[in-house]
């Protein structure tokens, strides 16, 4: 077993590690970024459509030119180590332990960062019955065989769920000369972005059924069909509306989930982001620990995962070199209408705060408030499948005088007089 | 999404990509008279006569890669085709090979369909080590 130091420690080489280790490094101090695959950049390498960087670069770029830039952007500062996957965390020792092809080692550091990404929720877990049959993926999975590995899965597929990248994998099927059946969505409205929905479904006339789910999948090895339903304002299946359709593939995009094995029983999480509870220093309850992008909770803005990536080795790096860093003051609190919410708590560090959330419900339009203090007008339409970011401007957030104050609501007023 | 009424009437409904607000446009050209509603901001308004004039897009995709440490180089349309060409654009694409190595931002193929856009490359591809 190799012992070894190092100031900051990165976990994950995807676009919120890279942007850790290139913020803390810029600090000087000794950064080594830890990924697990053969090559570092996380699912930017299979996101082969254009989307990303616009408000980082100011262009529009693929997955794999993103990276390129960030890798530019970081041009020998750190040292990156692939093939080699973080195993567990010693809090109290401030150890991390890896292994590789070369072996375990223990590393001793000043911080970490951990931007492990997230995984693919799996198709079993939405207990739709039927045989056990072969055919049916995930997105990523199909969007890495076809991406990266040349291969087609089927010659007739449907996709559920028309999140982001159930819409990019339809188009993408449908380009490579796969039939493309529909896009199946249990809610009444498209999930991804109305771009991707213009982009990907109506500019391939690719069907797109709301309100339906499948019921039944059918087959014998391998999958033959799914019976799709209509489903009521409930999500129940209506009697009488179901309807076969012959496919080979069933692509399955119904969410993602936050990865963080190796925070398990240490750190505390926030159950609806899924992932560790931060403060605006990305800093998880642990002091040491720090924690950027689909980890955290799910982004659909690799530029907002890029951001926290910037906080978070900013801070490690603060710490590694032996800063105090401030405590948490003020704790945010979910309010109406607010869904995923990073961060957490204030801790008075920094004046303007980034904020990332999502609303619960789609809504014609309304005001972000925190405690009472209005912070952002939305005169058009908001929806769950959008992160809204804005910049809190701490200093000015006003609170009743004299009363000690350790927790405040952020809401999302809505607009009835626009609807 | 279009439907031609009679010869000289087409009616629109659009949603505007250009920014997240997505506003439902309503187009409606009749005699060469076109009729936009719905737009926020003249960007929209732009947007709606592109999508009635001649649709334009990026298109992304791979193509096939000989001796390289991948079997598949992704590419993009360094400007907007227009989308009537996309499925010709995707048979060329299906049907090139390209010899490692390649650099992001390369050429691949120089002024495609006439279309004044180029293919380039959106990766770094290495030659096979073998
Ligand atoms: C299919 C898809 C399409 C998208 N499209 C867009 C788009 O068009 N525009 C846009 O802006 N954003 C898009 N996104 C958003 C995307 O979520 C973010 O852009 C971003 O790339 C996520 O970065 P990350 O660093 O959080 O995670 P990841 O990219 O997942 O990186 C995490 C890395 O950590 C590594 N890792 C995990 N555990 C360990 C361990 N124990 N030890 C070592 N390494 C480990 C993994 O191997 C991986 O490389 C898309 C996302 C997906 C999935
Ligand atoms: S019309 Fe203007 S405001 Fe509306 S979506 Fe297009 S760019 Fe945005």
């Amino acid at each position: 077993m190799k012992k070894e130091k190092v100031d900051v420690l990165v976990v994950g080489g995807g676009a919120g590690g890279i942007a850790g280790a290139i913020s803390a490094s810029r600090y000087g101090v000794k950064t080594l970024l830890i990924e697990r695959e053969d090559r570092v950049g996380g699912v930017l390498n299979q996101c082969i459509h254009n989307g990303f960087g616009v408000l980082v670069y100011g262009e529009e770029l693929t997955g794999p030119e993103f990276l390129f830039k960030l890798l530019e952007e970081s041009k020998g500062d750190f040292e990156v180590r692939s093939g080699e996957t973080v195993l567990r965390i010693l809090k109290d020792e401030k150890v991390v332990i890896t292994v590789s092809k070369r072996g375990i080692t223990c590393y001793e550091v000043g911080a970490l960062v951990v931007a492990t990404g997230a995984r693919e929720r799996p198709f079993s877990t939405l207990m739709i019955p039927g045989p056990r049959v072969s055919g049916i993926y995930t997105a990523g999975v199909v969007q890495k065989m076809v991406n990266i590995y040349n291969r087609l899965p089927g010659k007739k597929a449907m996709v559920l769920g028309s999140g982001d990248i159930g819409l990019i994998m339809a188009r993408r099927l449908k380009l490579e000369g796969v039939d493309v059946l529909g896009v199946i969505e249990i809610k009444d409205e498209v999930g991804g972005s109305l771009r991707n929905f213009v982009q990907c479904l109506r500019d391939f006339e690719i069907p797109l059924l709301t309100k339906h789910t499948i019921s039944k999948v059918h087959g014998n090895g391998r999958i033959k069909g799914v019976t799709v339903v209509e489903v009521d304002e409930n999500f129940k299946p209506i009697d009488g509306s179901g309807k076969f359709f012959e496919i080979d593939t069933l692509v399955v995009s119904v969410g993602l989930i936050p990865q963080n094995q190796i925070l398990e029983g240490l750190v505390e999480f926030d159950p609806i982001n899924g992932g560790p509870v931060v403060d605006d220093l990305q800093r998880t309850n642990i002091e040491w620990i720090f924690s950027a992008g689909n980890s955290i909770a799910i982004h659909d803005l690799v530029d907002f995962v890029y951001e926290e990536g910037v906080v978070a080795g900013r801070n490690a790096a603060r710490l590694a070199l032996g800063e105090r860093l401030p405590r948490r003051k003020l704790k945010l609190v979910r309010g109406k209408n607010i869904g995923v919410m990073v961060p957490n708590y204030l801790t008075g560090d920094e004046n303007r705060v980034k904020m990332y959330m999502r609303v619960r419900k789609t809504m014609e339009g309304g005001e972000l408030r925190v405690q009472g203090g209005r912070v952002r007008k939305y005169n058009f339409k908001v929806r769950p499948g959008q992160m809204l970011d804005v910049v809190l401007d701490v200093g000015r957030l006003s609170f009743p005088t004299g009363e000690r104050i350790e927790s405040c609501e952020v809401e999302f007023h809505e607009d009835r007089a626009s609807r | 999404m279009k439907t031609e009424l009679r010869d000289d009437v087409v009616e629109m409904d659009l949603i505007c990509v250009v920014c997240p607000i997505g506003c439902s446009i309503k187009l409606r050209a009749k005699d060469g008279k076109v009729e936009i509603v719905g737009n926020r901001c003249p960007k929209g308004y732009e947007y709606a006569m592109d999508e009635y004039r001649d649709p334009k897009r990026i298109l992304t995709t791979n193509v096939r890669v000989l001796n390289g440490d991948h079997e598949l180089l992704s590419v993009k349309t360094d400007s907007p085709i227009p989308k009537r060409l996309i499925w010709e654009m995707m048979r060329i694409l299906k049907n090139i090979r390209i010899e490692a190595p390649k650099e992001v931002g390369e050429i691949i193929l120089e002024n495609v369909l006439n279309t004044g856009a180029n293919i380039v490359s959106t990766r770094r591809i290495m030659r096979r080590k073998s």
